[in-house]
């Protein structure tokens, strides 16, 4: 039975799975049951209350008691021009976010895949910018980008410019400033797991394409990349989705400003549930946001799976 | 390696827990800000007069609003006290959120000495609807501050109007020795809003002047129009970042001595003033925010913060001694030496702070003269709302991409809808 | 002759240049927490000076002496974040491996779906969450309990190992795990004597992940916690003044929390390559 001839991890679909074998599917069921209760108990609980909180008016700076709202709070959603713009933006956020995170991990991963003396070391601090927790590192990057006391501005100065940016000043970059800081935090994940799934590539497979004369552009391309994508898909649908969340460092970097240049969906979900506390109405923004990301990650599975 | 790490973190924890709770037969919550914090040091004696052990707990000011209200509304007690800013009284009072404390207060009258609180601050930070919801614990009025030693230097006198701030921080601006006459804050959101209000206070105006028979607000007045037109004048002599500025940026550009104006609450007034954070320590004078025109009445807005009891706790005895203790003679001068916003009229005439914060006299005559304004953020539950809509509209004034008058048209409208869908009287 | 020493020289530059090309890419990603440990040891007046003082300030230990040893030690806090961030990281990757692996190599009921719905956990924003958890949580008595933040922090980053664990599995060739079943394994023991020591590298990228979600998770900690439960990222959150930020306080603060799980970080790196010899499998 085993395919001695298939070298490399094939689609999913195609493969034979123990099912075929005869092995009782109960078994299978209790590797599933701790994580099927706790999703039971702690998302579809939440989910329910999230989405009958969409038909409710409920204002807790007017009453503490809920009225029902029929579909008031989604025809409000749809009327609401400054939440569309605010979807477009964080689209845009999200995108130019994914590709700088992926290309710099992709990069920075093959660079530190090597068992060398000290790689270790700044693998580890590699993950440093992770530790911050994101409110704290919105806090720092502030300061760095401070028109006053700034180090980036100096720094950028002592180079011979005559003029810095005004990184939060200015609504054409601040949405920029956003991202680098957001890429700063994050490329560190998809290294941490673009690492771990350079383990599985065998070293077979890059001697024998080196001894077809295949040179380290084409091994990048023809057998790094394809066998890394189920994870790279992964990796692109979990910074897709923290992404189009990103609230902590707008919060403290820009509060959604200059102007609106910087304010995302969540920004407004934030507003409205926890500052002006219309529960009902955040509930309904949340549930689109939900939606959004949720077709977007089948979208991205799909493409994936086509693509093996 | 996880269940061995979690053990010494358990074994850690009981340790510390252990040590904690053991002496204190009573003890109770008390959930603040930052500005709370202060009183961590004096605690201790509380706790030993009292018994009772006091659980502080400090928190940015967002979290105390969204962990305030899920306590309150959600009827529980996870924390027996609260500070309550300003702006919330009229939500807590209406909905019964908080005990109201006329009985204890009627109880204990000879301790609390009523008499001796600031009247200004005792009515805006507490009493509503003919009761009293909250004491009083931190008083801040909206003063503009300036360098008085560019001031003599320059010879200018200390400014009055719009007109004055213009010209003073024209003439002392000086960027080759990195100088600027003013900065406000331009931030998007609460800074712009809440301290181009309180210049538009300052100078007179009143956002809802006909409140509550008519909310219809005041932002198509001429004076509003001038006061933006000064406030958005004055970005022109701010550092380039002012653009940006939270009122966190407007107090440590002072305190580095890099601007020479800066209107704000005696709260940072007293950052200004303290030798070991502010390089001007010895030269911050003080004075009435701007009018429009020479001879025009003063006013000093006013905000600051309350401690008020949850209506849900059954500890109310505790609670009402830790209120008392915070907001008695002795601990709100002793506080006073270090936030300089005692609410007490005893604390104010103390000499030694006096001395170190000199507006203070300055601040007791206008509570006697009755200028002090607590309404300049209306204390309404729509108020995050219109701060939202107006620091937006003001913001991108303050960037070129409209005009002051679109920015207050704009505002105009859109805070008559927000306060007639809250559903109050908006007649204009 | 001379492709004999022409190698080991071009090996030695080639070495070289990753070695220089690593330590310019970590220089660039960590100037600012450098900078932030630079500022956990200057007064507020050097904090705030231009031009910024790199190295000319005289060091204070003022800012640690303050959060240390302050009225409540920030110990405590870190204590309390060792046992949450251990518990959560523990359900996370339990439950998570299994399930991935279920759903990877088992293919019952339906996997996509359970998957899915384990995602939009993390889809939602976490503003839409806190109500029903701060109800849930205060009907079972639960709130203000570790066990209550650890559960959300795990059920957080579970999401997250599922689906990498799976994405995993599935690199992973089925020809040993199929080998095994025909010599008479269950299922059980193909995962723990083959799947789990194949997948060393994935799940110590797993846990790392997990135990920096947890530590630094925000949201749900400030209104899941009481006073005695509170994180270090709750705790931190009280130098961020309505007034001013204590700025030293705070960086303080972050650097001290950034040492349990920078400790962590690199036990676990180790597990991360797998010396490159596991792949030749065939």
């Amino acid at each position: 039975m085993p395919v001695s001839d298939t070298t490399l991890a094939g689609s999913s679909a195609s493969r034979p799975s123990f099912q075929g074998i005869g092995i009782a599917r109960a078994t299978y069921w209790w590797f599933l049951a701790p994580a099927t209760t706790l999703a039971v108990l702690l998302v579809i609980l939440p989910l329910v209350a999230l989405i009958v909180m969409t038909f409710l008016r409920w204002n807790l700076t007017e009453s503490p008691i809920p009225a029902f709202a029929g579909v008031d709070n989604y025809l409000r959603l749809f009327a609401d021009g400054a939440f569309w713009a605010s979807v477009g933006r964080t689209l845009v956020f999200t995108a130019e976010s994914i590709i700088l995170q992926l290309a710099l991990g992709i990069a920075i991963a093959v660079l530190f895949n090597r068992d060398w003396f000290g790689m270790g070391v700044i693998r580890a601090l590699f993950l440093a910018p992770m530790m911050v927790a994101p409110i704290f590192a919105g806090m720092i990057w502030r300061l760095l980008f401070s028109d006053d006391f700034g180090l980036i501005r100096y720094v950028i100065l002592l180079l011979g410019f005559e003029q810095a940016p005004l990184w939060l000043g200015d609504p054409n970059i601040a949405l920029q400033a956003v991202i680098i800081v957001n890429v700063w935090q994050w490329t560190a994940f998809v290294v941490l797991f673009i690492l771990a799934g350079l383990q599985v590539i065998s070293p077979d497979l890059y001697e024998a394409a080196t001894i077809d004369g295949a040179g380290p552009w084409t091994r990048f391309w023809k057998i790094t990349i394809p066998l890394l994508s189920p994870i790279i898909i992964a990796v692109i649908i979990f910074r897709a989705i923290d992404a189009m969340k990103v609230l902590d460092i707008v919060y403290v970097l820009t509060a959604g400003g200059p102007g609106n240049s910087t304010e995302t969906v969540s920004y407004r979900v934030y507003q409205t549930g926890i500052t002006f506390f219309e529960l009902g109405y955040a509930s309904t923004m949340a549930l689109f946001v939900l939606l959004t990301v949720f077709v977007m990650a089948y979208l991205l599975l799909l493409a994936g799976r086509k693509r093996s | 390696m996880q269940t061995r790490l979690s053990k010494i973190a358990a074994i850690g924890l009981a340790a510390l827990m252990a040590g904690v709770g053991a002496v204190h037969a009573e003890n109770i919550v008390v959930t603040g800000v930052s500005s709370f914090k202060l009183i961590e040091d004096l605690l201790p004696e509380f706790e030993e007069q009292s018994g009772i052990d006091v659980d502080l707990q400090i928190l940015p000011y967002p979290q105390l609003r969204q962990n305030s209200m899920a306590d309150l509304v959600g009827g529980t007690a996870n924390s027996d006290v609260y500070m309550q800013d300003i702006t919330w009284l009229g939500e807590w009072a209406t909905n019964g959120y908080v005990r109201p404390l006329d009985d204890l207060i009627e109880r204990d009258s000879a301790e609390v000495d009523l008499d001796d609180i600031l009247p200004g601050a005792f009515d805006s930070l507490s009493k509503w609807d003919g009761k009293t919801w909250s004491m009083p614990f931190g008083a801040y009025y909206f003063l503009m501050y300036y360098r008085s030693d560019l001031f003599d230097k320059a010879g200018i006198a200390p400014p009055k109007t719009f007109a004055d701030i213009t010209a003073a921080a024209d003439k002392l601006t000086d960027p080759s020795a990195n100088l600027w006459g003013i900065a406000m804050p331009y931030r998007r959101g609460t800074p712009i809003a809440s301290w181009f209000l309180a210049t538009y206070t300052g100078a007179g105006g009143r956002l809802l002047p006909d409140a509550p028979q008519d909310f219809t607000p005041s932002l198509d007045t001429p004076l509003a129009l001038d006061t933006l037109t000064a406030y958005l004048k004055w970005l022109e002599d701010a550092p380039s970042g002012a653009i940006d500025y939270h009122w966190n940026d407007q107090t440590v550009a002072m305190q580095t001595g890099r601007i020479a104006m800066a209107g704000t609450f005696s709260i940072n007034g007293t950052e200004f003033a303290k030798p070991d954070v502010s390089l001007v320590s010895d030269a911050i004078g003080y004075t009435y925010m701007p009018v429009a025109k020479e001879g025009d009445p003063n006013t000093i807005p006013f905000g600051g913060w309350a401690v008020a009891i949850n209506a849900n706790t059954d500890k109310v005895e505790p609670a009402w001694k830790f209120i008392k203790w915070v907001s008695s003679p002795d601990v709100q001068r002793r506080l006073g030496a270090l936030n300089g916003t005692p609410m007490r009229s005893s604390a104010m005439s103390d000499p030694d702070l006096q001395k170190m914060y000199p507006w203070l006299p300055f601040i007791l005559d206008a509570e006697e003269a009755g200028i002090v304004y607590p309404d300049y953020r209306p204390r309404y539950p729509f108020y995050p709302k219109v701060e939202e809509a107006l620091g937006l509209e003001l913001n991108r004034a303050a960037l070129g991409e409209i005009t002051a008058e679109e920015a207050l048209s704009n505002a105009q409208s859109e805070i008559k809808k927000i306060i007639s869908d809250a559903g109050y009287p908006v007649k204009g | 002759m001379s492709g004999v020493f022409g190698r080991p020289l071009s090996r030695v530059a080639r070495r070289g240049a990753v070695y220089l090309g690593s330590l310019v890419v970590l220089a660039a990603f960590l100037f600012p927490i450098a900078w932030m440990v630079a500022m956990s040891f200057k007064t507020r007046l050097d904090i705030f000076t231009w031009p910024p003082k790199v190295f000319s300030f005289t060091p204070t230990l003022e800012n640690y002496e303050k959060v240390l040893f302050g009225s409540k030690s920030f110990l405590h806090y870190v204590a309390n974040s060792v046992e949450i961030a251990a518990i959560a990281t523990l359900i996370a990757v339990a439950f998570g491996v299994t399930t991935a692996f279920a759903l990877a190599k088992g293919r019952v009921g339906n996997s996509k779906a359970l998957g899915f719905l384990l995602l939009s956990f993390r889809m939602m924003p976490p503003v839409a969450l806190l109500l029903p958890y701060y109800l849930l949580f205060r009907s079972t008595g639960l709130l203000g309990t570790i066990p209550a933040i650890a559960i959300t922090h795990a059920v957080f980053s579970i999401a997250i190992v599922i689906w990498m664990m799976r994405a995993f599995f599935e690199e992973v060739p089925n020809e040993i795990e199929e080998a095994a079943t025909i010599d008479g394994a269950t299922p059980w023991q193909v995962f723990i004597r083959i799947t789990l020591p194949m997948s060393r590298p994935a799940i110590a990228a797993a846990t790392i992940f997990a135990l920096m979600t947890s530590w630094n998770e925000f949201v749900f900690a400030v209104v899941l916690s009481n006073t005695q439960t509170r994180t270090v990222p709750v705790a931190i959150s009280s130098f961020v003044g309505e007034v001013y930020v204590s700025w030293g306080e705070l960086a303080a603060a972050t650097t001290i929390g950034m040492v349990p799980t920078l400790i962590l970080a690199f036990i676990g790196q180790r597990y991360l390559l797998y010396g490159l010899t596991f792949g030749g499998v065939k």
